[in-house]
């Protein structure tokens, strides 16, 4: 297996999906609806509440939309073609499944406060200078989890040159990977999020695995496109194709 | 800490009488025995297929990523538990808990259902990613099954790969023998779910498995997989 994987987060993976499958759905002509993309729809309406409640909650601002109708929107919107009208038959049941979570989500953006930080400690930190991907680096004081996070869509993970560092291990044939650096464990998600645990962990210490974090994410996050890709593409650029030759 | 997960795999090939029994069996205890007569004439039985070893790190962002339990910190609490078993408990500074067991019957403290369950999805979440490397895309709540998966390496892909169908069973402090029996009594509940997800989705190839979890120590734990294919 390549160690060079493309990273999808679970957002432009629910898209892709919702697109593929209703594209097969009209192909078919079926009305029946298909218990996937209700699925794919629910999962992706869940990580649009997510990130609504998160920047809004962080920025204090509430929008007289429920979080629910919002993130339904922004999907709406987001999957809307003229010849595409099958997605209507979805939402009531979409609602109907979330309408709990929903709830409890609407709860949660109220209270959201920014907890009180340790001095040093930033809640986010965004990391774009002298990096080939920016990455954003998320201390979850709850969880008592760093996570760093890919920002741009169309990027890789290089598993080789995280293996090639002196003293780091790459393990693991499939996600969740495990990066071994010093005493630390990282796992690195389907989605491209690297995490580390920093439980019952002295400020002194989380400092130093934030920083862990920092170099694993900048060596492991790479723009540059897959070598067997480039291999293919090579000989058809530089040599003349046999059918060519002979119509010459 | 370093976690050994072991597997033991049962590959079931319904043909269509047998996946006719599993949908009818949902409904008719007669039905029911007659495909565990069939299923039990195949003779697929466990295989050992290797381990796993994961990181107590990862394994706890599986649990908080999966699982639709709510449980603050799950491997502490089945740690705590198996402590309790330990001939360390009666040390000094451990902390008496004879409180409840008069409750119980006599038979002692029981772990907590919810956190085992937790630990339990977990699990199944490393395995459909590890051993079917599949992407985890839906986490029904309070539904069947416990996890949806596909083998699409990008989305665009999923209408033309693989789709698992994984349902969890946890047990603490439990013999293998008796989590296998536990797999053999609800195996028609997801031959059925399978067949009938075949069914009215015969393009895409699904397979559902179910996976039966056995906690012995925190650091060993034990899964028997059953996967059934129409």
């Amino acid at each position: 297996m390549s160690r060079l994987l493309p990273i999808y987060s679970q957002r432009t993976f629910l898209l892709d999906a919702l697109n593929a499958l209703a594209l097969r759905a009209q192909a078919a002509a079926t009305t029946v609806p298909h218990s996937l993309i209700e699925d794919c729809l629910v999962s992706l309406a869940l990580e649009e509440m997510c990130h609504i409640v998160q920047v809004q909650g962080r920025a204090g601002y509430r929008h007289p939309a429920t979080v629910l109708e919002q993130a339904l929107d922004t999907i709406e919107r987001t999957l809307y073609r003229p010849d595409a009208s099958h997605w209507s038959q979805y939402w009531q049941q979409v609602r109907e499944t979330l309408k709990y979570p929903a709830s409890q989500l609407e709860s949660l953006q109220a209270r959201l406060i920014t907890t009180q930080q340790p001095e040093g400690l930033l809640e986010q930190q965004s990391v774009d200078a002298g990096v080939e991907v920016p990455f954003e680096l998320v201390h979850l004081a709850e969880l008592e989890v760093l996570v760093a996070v890919p920002l741009q869509e169309r990027c890789y993970l290089d598993l080789e040159r995280v293996q090639a560092q002196a003293g780091w291990l790459v393990s693991g044939d499939y996600y969740p990977f495990e990066i071994h650096v010093e005493d630390f464990t990282l796992t690195v998600s389907a989605a491209g999020e690297v995490v580390v645990s920093i439980q019952s962990f002295p400020n002194s210490l989380v400092r130093q695995v934030r920083e862990q974090l920092r170099l694993v994410a900048q060596t492991l996050y790479t723009t540059r496109r897959p070598r067997f890709t480039a291999r293919v593409e090579e000989p058809e650029a530089l040599e003349p194709s046999p059918s060519q030759d002979e119509g010459e | 800490m370093p976690i050994e997960i072991t597997l033991e795999r049962r590959q079931l090939q319904l043909t269509r009488t047998e996946a006719a029994l599993a949908k009818g069996a949902t409904s008719r205890h007669a039905l029911r025995r007659q495909f565990d007569r069939a299923i039990a004439a195949k003779q697929a039985l466990f295989a050992p297929a290797g381990s796993l070893q994961v990181d107590e790190a990862t394994l706890r962002w599986s649990i908080h990523r999966y699982s639709e339990q709510l449980v603050p910190d799950a491997m502490q609490q089945v740690k705590f538990f198996l402590s309790l078993s330990s001939p360390f408990y009666f040390e000094p500074g451990f902390a008496p808990l004879y409180y409840f067991t008069h409750k119980s019957g006599g038979q002692g403290v029981s772990v907590n259902k919810s956190t085992v369950a937790a630990i339990a999805e977990g699990v199944g979440a490393v395995i459909l990613q590890r051993v079917m490397a599949a992407r985890i895309i839906h986490c029904p709540y309070h539904d069947f099954p416990d996890l949806i998966g596909t083998a699409a390496a990008s989305g665009t892909q999923i209408t033309t790969s693989k789709l698992y169908l994984m349902e969890v069973k946890g047990a603490c402090m439990r013999s293998v023998a008796e989590m296998r029996q536990t797999l053999d009594e609800e195996v028609f509940r997801l031959a059925a779910y399978t067949a009938a997800a075949q069914d009215l989705d015969p393009t895409h190839a699904i397979v559902g498995v179910l996976v039966g979890v056995v906690i012995q120590k925190l650091d060993l734990i034990h899964t028997l997989l059953i996967e059934v294919s129409v």
